[in-house]
C-alpha cells in the first residue's frame, strides 16, 4: 500500500509533482554547473601553474634577495673603438636570476630530509642579459641633449623574447646616440637526475628528448617551445650559454595546450652552476610531499627550517595568477555562489510551501486515514515518502539541467588568460628595470634616469608566463552526488515539516462536514 | 455491567473552547448500546450528534465522564491504543464518503486492512469480497471521481465492514444522495446489521431513515434522549 498510495498520489498530482521537481532541478543543475565551472577554474590554474612549476610539485622554496649597493659590478668588458669613434659592446652577463637568492647543497638536503617529503629538486634559475651595440663617441652626459627623433633612434632596444615590450619608457638622457641591444634569457639548471620534480616534470617533449642522466656535464640544452619557435630554434641547433655553444637536444612544453614553462631553456645544473660561479648552490628548490593532506604541515615545517625562505603552496601560488582566469574565479566564488544558494533557497522554499499545502488540501483525507486507525507514523512516512521520491526526480532532472548546462557552457567557453604576478614583486607597476647595483656604464654612458620603464617585475618572468587557455569544464562524480544530496536535502526538510503537520491533524477532522 | 452492552456512557461530557469561549457540545450523556443494535441519532444541528459519534469512534477523548467499549475505558486510553482500536473495532462511514481521491475503489477498501498488516494477496481477496458485497466489484478499478455518489458511499460501506468491526459509525451516510440511492444505502446497512450482526449508530437528518432503526435518540443542546414509539 505504501508504494501504491505514493505513487497514485505522486502520479494523479502530476503538476504539483512536477513543479516541486523541477524548482529543486533546476537549482541544483546551477549549482551542479556552478561548482563544476568553480572545480574547472580552479584546474585551469593548476594547469598554468604545472606549466610553471612542474606537475608533480606541490612547495617550492625559493629565497628573495634585494639587490645591494655592492652587488656585482656589471663588467661591459672590452670594448672597440670604431672607425666612426664610436664604442662598440658585444658582452654577455650571466647571473643568478634577479632577486633571487641562493640555498647551499646542505639546505638542499634538510628540506628532502624534512618529514612528509618524498622528492626534493634543486634547481639554478640565471638570467643572461646580453648587451650589444654601440655608443657614439664623444656622447657624454655633459655634451648637450639631444633632439628627441636623434634620441628616438639611439633608444636602447630591447629585446625580451615572447615576454612585454612595453619597454624602454623613459629615454636615455645624456645618452648620445648609437644602437644598443639589450637580450635577456632565462636560463635554468636542472638536474637531469630528478627531472620527476621541477620545471620539467610533467612537460610534453614536443621533439627531439629531455634530459637523461647522461647529460648532467653535457653541454646541452632544452628549450621552451615558445622560445625555441620566437627565436626559431630547433633540436640540432645552438644556444649561447655566456658564450658558449650548448646543443639543443629537446625541445617541451607544458601538458597544458598554450602556457609556458617557467624558463626560456635548461641546461644541467652542473653547468649552470659552473658557468655562473655558483658551484652547490641552487636557487629554487620543488618539494614533492607524500600526500596533499601534509602540505601545510610541510609547509611550516620548511619555515622553521628556513627562515629566510619563501615557501610557497600551489594554493598560495594561485592566488598570484591574475587576469581573466582569476576574475573568472573569483566571479564564480562570489556571484554564482550566491546566486545558486539564492536560487537553492527558493527552491527548498517551494518545496515546502507546495508539501505544506497539500498536507492542508489533504486533511480530510489524512484525517480520515487516522480514523479507520493508520498510525501516525504511517501517516508520516507516506508524507516523507512522497517527497523524498518528487525530490529523487528533482535530483535527476537536476542532472540533466547540470550536464546540459556544462556542455553549454563548455560550447560558449571564454578563452580566459592568465598570467603570474610574481610573488617578489617591488613596488608594483613601473617598478620597470633600474640598473643593477654597481652597473659600471661605459664612458659616456649615463644610465636613463628612470630605468627601463618595464611593467611589473620588470623583464623577463612574469610577463613572460601570460597563459590563454579555453575553459573546459568537466562533469565530476563527487558533483553530481552533491547535486543529489542537495535535492534529497530539499525533499526531506519539505516532508519533514509537511509530515509534522500531517501528525498534529486530529482524526476527527474526518468527520468535519466542510469539504 | 453486563457484557451484551456494547458501549456504556457514563455522565459524559465534552466542552470545546473556541476563541476564549467554552462551548458545551455534550453535556453529561447516560447511555447504554447493546450489541447488534441499529441506532439512530438525530437532533437539530449543533445539538452535538457529530460530538457524540467522536466520543463512540474513540476519535476524541470526552472532557469529562466515561465511555466504555466492551470493557475498555476509552477515556483512559492514549492516542496509539485509541487508533488500535479505531483499527480493530470501528468502522466509520461519512456524509462526504471521504475515498483517498488518488486510490481506487478497490485500493480505498483495502486501506482499512493497513494496520493490521494483512498479507498482500489476502488484503486483495477481502477487499474485493466486501466490494462484492456492496455490488461494486466491477468497479473495483475505479477512482472515486468516476463513480457516482452512492457508489461512493457503497464503497466507503465496504471499507468500513471489510475488517469485521464491531461497530460501524456513520455520519450522515445519505445526507448527500437522492431517496432512491439513499433507500438502497440504509438497506444495506439493515442487512449488514441483521446479517453480520454489526451494530450500526448513524447520525441523520432523516425520519424515515430514523424509522428503520431499532433504537432512536434525539439529542439537542448536547443532552441525549431514547424516542419512544
Ligand atoms: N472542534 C470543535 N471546536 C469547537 N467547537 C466545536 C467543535 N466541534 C463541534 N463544536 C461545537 O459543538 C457543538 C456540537 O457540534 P456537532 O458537530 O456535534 O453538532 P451536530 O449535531 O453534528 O450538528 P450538524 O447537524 O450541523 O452536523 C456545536 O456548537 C459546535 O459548534
Ligand atoms: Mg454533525
Amino acid at each position: 500500500m505504501f508504494f501504491t498510495y505514493l505513487r497514485r498520489e505522486l502520479r494523479q498530482r502530476l503538476r504539483q509533482t512536477l513543479l516541486v521537481a523541477f524548482a529543486l532541478g533546476t537549482s541544483i543543475g546551477l549549482v551542479i554547473v556552478v561548482s563544476a565551472a568553480s572545480a574547472g577554474i580552479s584546474d585551469a590554474q593548476k594547469t598554468v601553474l604545472s606549466g610553471l612549476y612542474g606537475i608533480g610539485t606541490d612547495i617550492t622554496v625559493t629565497k628573495t634577495v634585494l639587490p645591494t649597493q655592492n652587488g656585482q659590478r656589471f663588467d661591459f668588458g672590452p670594448m672597440g673603438q670604431g672607425a666612426t669613434g664610436s664604442t662598440s659592446i658585444n658582452t654577455t652577463r650571466l647571473e643568478v636570476a634577479r632577486f633571487a637568492g641562493t640555498f647551499d647543497q646542505a639546505a638542499l638536503s634538510q628540506v628532502t630530509g624534512t618529514k612528509g617529503v618524498t622528492k626534493g629538486a634543486g634547481t639554478l634559475k640565471l638570467s643572461q642579459v646580453l648587451f650589444k651595440g654601440t655608443i657614439a663617441a664623444g656622447s657624454t652626459s655633459t655634451t648637450t641633449a639631444p633632439t628627441p627623433s636623434a634620441t628616438g633612434s639611439a633608444r636602447p632596444s630591447i629585446n625580451n623574447p615572447g615576454g612585454d615590450t612595453s619597454g624602454a619608457g623613459d629615454r636615455g638622457r645624456g645618452f648620445g646616440g648609437g644602437n644598443f641591444n639589450i637580450d635577456m634569457t632565462s636560463i635554468e639548471g636542472v638536474d637531469p637526475a630528478s627531472l620527476t620534480t621541477g620545471p620539467l616534470s610533467g612537460v610534453t617533449v614536443k621533439s627531439g628528448r629531455n634530459f637523461q642522466s647522461t647529460d648532467a656535464n653535457s653541454a646541452v640544452a632544452v628549450l621552451d617551445s615558445t622560445y625555441a619557435k620566437t627565436n626559431t630554434l630547433a633540436v640540432g641547433g645552438k644556444v649561447k650559454v655566456k658564450g658558449v655553444d650548448y646543443a639543443v637536444i629537446g625541445i617541451v612544453a607544458p601538458s597544458s595546450a598554450s602556457a609556458e614553462t617557467s624558463s626560456n631553456f635548461y641546461i644541467p645544473l652542473a653547468k649552470a652552476q659552473e658557468a655562473s660561479g655558483k658551484a652547490g648552490l641552487v636557487t629554487n628548490i620543488y618539494v614533492s610531499a607524500d600526500s596533499s593532506s601534509n602540505i601545510a604541515s610541510i609547509q611550516s615545517s620548511l619555515k622553521t627550517l628556513l627562515p629566510d625562505a619563501t615557501v610557497s603552496s600551489q594554493a598560495d601560488l594561485a592566488q598570484n595568477l591574475s587576469g581573466s582566469l582569476s576574475s573568472a574565479s573569483s566571479l564564480v566564488n562570489s556571484l554564482s555562489k550566491w546566486l545558486s544558494i539564492i536560487v537553492l533557497l527558493v527552491a527548498f522554499f517551494i518545496a515546502i510551501l507546495f508539501t505544506s499545502s497539500g498536507v492542508t488540501r489533504r486533511t480530510r483525507e489524512l484525517g480520515t486515514l487516522k480514523a479507520i486507525g493508520w498510525k501516525t507514523n504511517r501517516i508520516v512516512r507516506q508524507i516523507l515518502g512522497e517527497s523524498l521520491v518528487t525530490s529523487g526526480i528533482g535530483a535527476f532532472i537536476g542532472m540533466i539541467v547540470g550536464v546540459v548546462g556544462i556542455f553549454i557552457v563548455n560550447a560558449v567557453a571564454p578563452t580566459l588568460s592568465a598570467s603570474l604576478a610574481s610573488p617578489r614583486r617591488f613596488g608594483g607597476g613601473g617598478g620597470g628595470f633600474t640598473p643593477p647595483a654597481g652597473f659600471t656604464p661605459p664612458a659616456g654612458f649615463t644610465p636613463p634616469a628612470g630605468g627601463f620603464g618595464g611593467r611589473g617585475t620588470g623583464f623577463g618572468r612574469a610577463a613572460a608566463n601570460a597563459t590563454t587557455l579555453k575553459l573546459h569544464i568537466g562533469m565530476n562524480f563527487s558533483t553530481l552526488v552533491i547535486g543529489v544530496l542537495i535535492a534529497l536535502a530539499g525533499g526531506l526538510i519539505a516532508g519533514t515539516y509537511g509530515s509534522w503537520r500531517a501528525s498534529k491533524l486530529s482524526p476527527a477532522v474526518a468527520l468535519r462536514s466542510v469539504a | 455491567m453486563t457484557t451484551s452492552h456494547l458501549y456504556s456512557l457514563k455522565d459524559l461530557t465534552k466542552t470545546y473552547k473556541q476563541k476564549g469561549k467554552l462551548v458545551a457540545a455534550l453535556k453529561g450523556v447516560n447511555l447504554e448500546i447493546a450489541r447488534g443494535e441499529f441506532v439512530s441519532i438525530q437532533g437539530p444541528t449543533g445539538g452535538g450528534k457529530s460530538t457524540l459519534l467522536q466520543m463512540l469512534g474513540g476519535l476524541d477523548q470526552p472532557t469529562s465522564g466515561s465511555i466504555t467499549l466492551v470493557d475498555q475505558p476509552l477515556e483512559t486510553l492514549s492516542e496509539a491504543k485509541l487508533t488500535e482500536v479505531r483499527a480493530k473495532n470501528i468502522g466509520f462511514i461519512f456524509q462526504n464518503y471521504n475515498l483517498i481521491p488518488t486510490l481506487t475503489a478497490l485500493e480505498n477498501v483495502q486501506t482499512a486492512l493497513v494496520p493490521s498488516g494483512e498479507g498482500k494477496a489476502e488484503s486483495h481477496a477481502r477487499a474485493l469480497a466486501a466490494l462484492e458485497l456492496v455490488s461494486l466489484s466491477d468497479r473495483a478499478d475505479h477512482l472515486p471521481a468516476e463513480l457516482s455518489g452512492g457508489q461512493q458511499q457503497r464503497v466507503a460501506i465496504a471499507r468500513a465492514l471489510v475488517k469485521n468491526p464491531e461497530v460501524i459509525l456513520a455520519d450522515e451516510p445519505t445526507g448527500n444522495l437522492d431517496e432512491e440511492t439513499r433507500d438502497q444505502i440504509i438497506e444495506l446497512l439493515v442487512a449488514l446489521n441483521k446479517e453480520k450482526g454489526i451494530t450500526v449508530i448513524l447520525v441523520t437528518h432523516d425520519s424515515s431513515v430514523a424509522n428503520k432503526a431499532g433504537k432512536r435518540l434525539h439529542i439537542a443542546k448536547g443532552n441525549v434522549e431514547t424516542v419512544t414509539r
